[in-house]
């Protein structure tokens, strides 16, 4: 492990009962990249996820962390909606800096008005839930954000946008980020590195070498994933 | 009556604002067995302080210890859900704390290990509840923010607060604390209907987590003094009218609320 990385697995496994969830997982997360891990559904990405950021416990092979703040937005933004919280409490309690200034700059930033603050968390649409779900993660100022799924209630129109925006927090932090998505064309444009994970890895590289894999091929179809891109986004060369 | 007036003051209100602050917890993190597993915990441990011959008090805080590791110990789950895991513990403590009981049925004030009894309170012990649940409102105020963040996702909790397994442990600990003093003043039947009535009864109104443990204390007191006075008029024990006063609270919360939430021109 070496100064530039955030964490690194060495043939991580991970098991239930006996039955393989994950194995032979070896990868490393550097400062400032966008690592995106893509698959099936039940191919383990979430699972793998928690074992990054050291919510689960591996069953083999080892996991190395830098010291370091993680910001974490959990799959569909799970949040206990019986607890009587307001937005702007909710996120007071992980910003690193709680000022009404630096909660609305990430409000505005994901494109959601500041009016929200004043809403119950419970009261929330699926969308805006998992928006303010990625403020709180962004306003703990972390070297590690990692979203699960953080497009998932998005709608098509505001996807691209969401994405940029993840791009430039993630740039004016110099954090690195963790993404797991289902939207390969989101995930090819925004990303340094894509991990495909189907209890294992499958094959991995940078956008533009993925694609012409014969694994990634095999497992999304051809060309899955054309078709969603905006007049300012390319397919990778 | 000044020195009934003194008791509630010194011993029932303070419980009452401890029961509200751990009761939070209880329901948001849907662990209502929990509350019974530990309450019924106490009757275990009267039974078994009679048959051993130490004080009762001693039993309870023993057993309610044990209950609390135990639950500790045991959560994350497994083949069994966790809830039903809660309940065989729940029932198991109520069946061996009854059975060990029956066999000192000559020595047992029944009505009073099952619904407390305020009113032959001496003022030393009014004294160590007001200490006791003071201690638990003090940590659990200063783990507050931690708690919360537990209620609302134990992953992104598990992230941002250091040792999270250590954080629950402290809070089972402050049950199992809540159970060894209220016995005496709710009984082990009410103990959990303390920390769940008055909680449930403050959520329509609540709009924040401090918010809603500050209205169920009230509620709570409110409930306990509510239910003193009913027994005196009708002459009933004191901590079932103290629970019914409660159950009125949280009728009464929760018809307000229906009628606040009706759609316009109904």
């Amino acid at each position: 492990m070496d100064s530039s990385d955030l964490l690194v697995m060495r043939g991580v496994a991970y098991s239930i009962a006996g039955r393989d969830i994950l194995r032979g997982i070896s990868m490393r997360i550097r400062r400032g990249e966008m690592l995106s891990m893509v698959g099936p559904n039940g191919g383990g990405k979430t699972t793998l996820l928690r074992l990054a950021i050291g919510s689960r416990l591996p069953t083999g092979g080892s996991i190395e962390r830098a010291s370091m703040r993680i910001g974490y937005q959990p799959q569909q933004a799970q949040l206990n909606p019986t607890v009587p919280l307001s937005v702007a409490a909710l996120l007071r309690l992980s910003a690193r800096d709680p000022s009404r200034t630096s909660i609305s700059a990430r409000l505005e930033l994901l494109g959601l008005d500041a009016g929200v603050l004043d809403q119950q968390v419970g009261d929330l649409s699926g969308g805006q839930r998992q928006l303010v779900s990625i403020a709180r993660a962004m306003l703990r100022e972390p070297d590690l954000l990692v979203l699960d799924e953080p497009g998932a209630y998005c709608d098509q129109r505001n996807l691209s946008a969401l994405y940029r925006a993840i791009g430039e927090f993630s740039e004016r932090q110099g954090c690195a980020t963790i993404c797991v998505s289902h939207d390969l064309s989101r995930v090819l444009v925004h990303s340094d590195h894509i991990l495909c994970i189907d209890r294992r890895i499958v094959c991995q590289g940078g956008p533009a070498d993925i694609v012409r894999d014969a694994e990634f091929e095999q497992l999304f179809g051809e060309k899955a994933y054309t078709g969603v891109f905006t007049h300012h986004e390319h397919y990778p060369k | 009556m000044t020195a009934i007036v003194a008791k509630i003051m010194l011993a029932g209100l303070p419980l009452a604002a401890a029961a509200a602050l751990l009761g939070c917890m209880i329901q948001w993190r849907g662990m209502s067995f929990a509350g019974d597993a530990l309450a019924h915990s106490a009757l275990l441990g009267v039974g078994l302080a009679l048959v051993i011959g130490v004080d009762w008090r001693v039993g309870v805080g023993a057993i309610a210890l044990l209950m609390a590791l135990h639950l500790h110990a045991g959560r994350g789950g497994g083949r069994l859900s966790a809830d039903a895991v809660l309940a065989v513990s729940a029932h198991a403590s109520l069946a061996a704390g009854a059975c060990l009981l029956y066999l000192r049925r000559s020595s047992v004030d029944w009505e009073s290990i099952l619904f407390g009894s305020i009113l032959t309170v001496r003022t030393v012990e009014a004294v160590g509840l007001l200490l006791a649940s003071g201690l638990i409102v003090v940590a659990g105020a200063l783990l507050w923010r931690r708690l919360v963040l537990l209620a609302l996702n134990d992953e992104i909790a598990s992230i941002e607060n250091p040792r999270p397994a250590l954080l629950e442990l402290c809070f089972l600990l402050l049950l199992a604390l809540y159970v060894t003093v209220g016995v005496r003043i709710v009984g082990v039947m009410l103990l959990n209907a303390m920390l769940i009535i008055p909680v449930a009864a403050a959520r329509p109104l609540a709009h924040s987590p401090a918010g809603m443990a500050l209205l169920a204390a009230a509620i709570g007191m409110a409930s306990m003094a509510a239910g003193t006075a009913l027994s005196f008029a009708a002459d009933l024990p004191v901590a079932p009218a103290t629970a019914l006063a409660a159950c009125g609270a949280f009728v009464l919360t929760w018809g307000w609320d229906a009628l606040r939430r009706r759609p316009a021109g109904k």
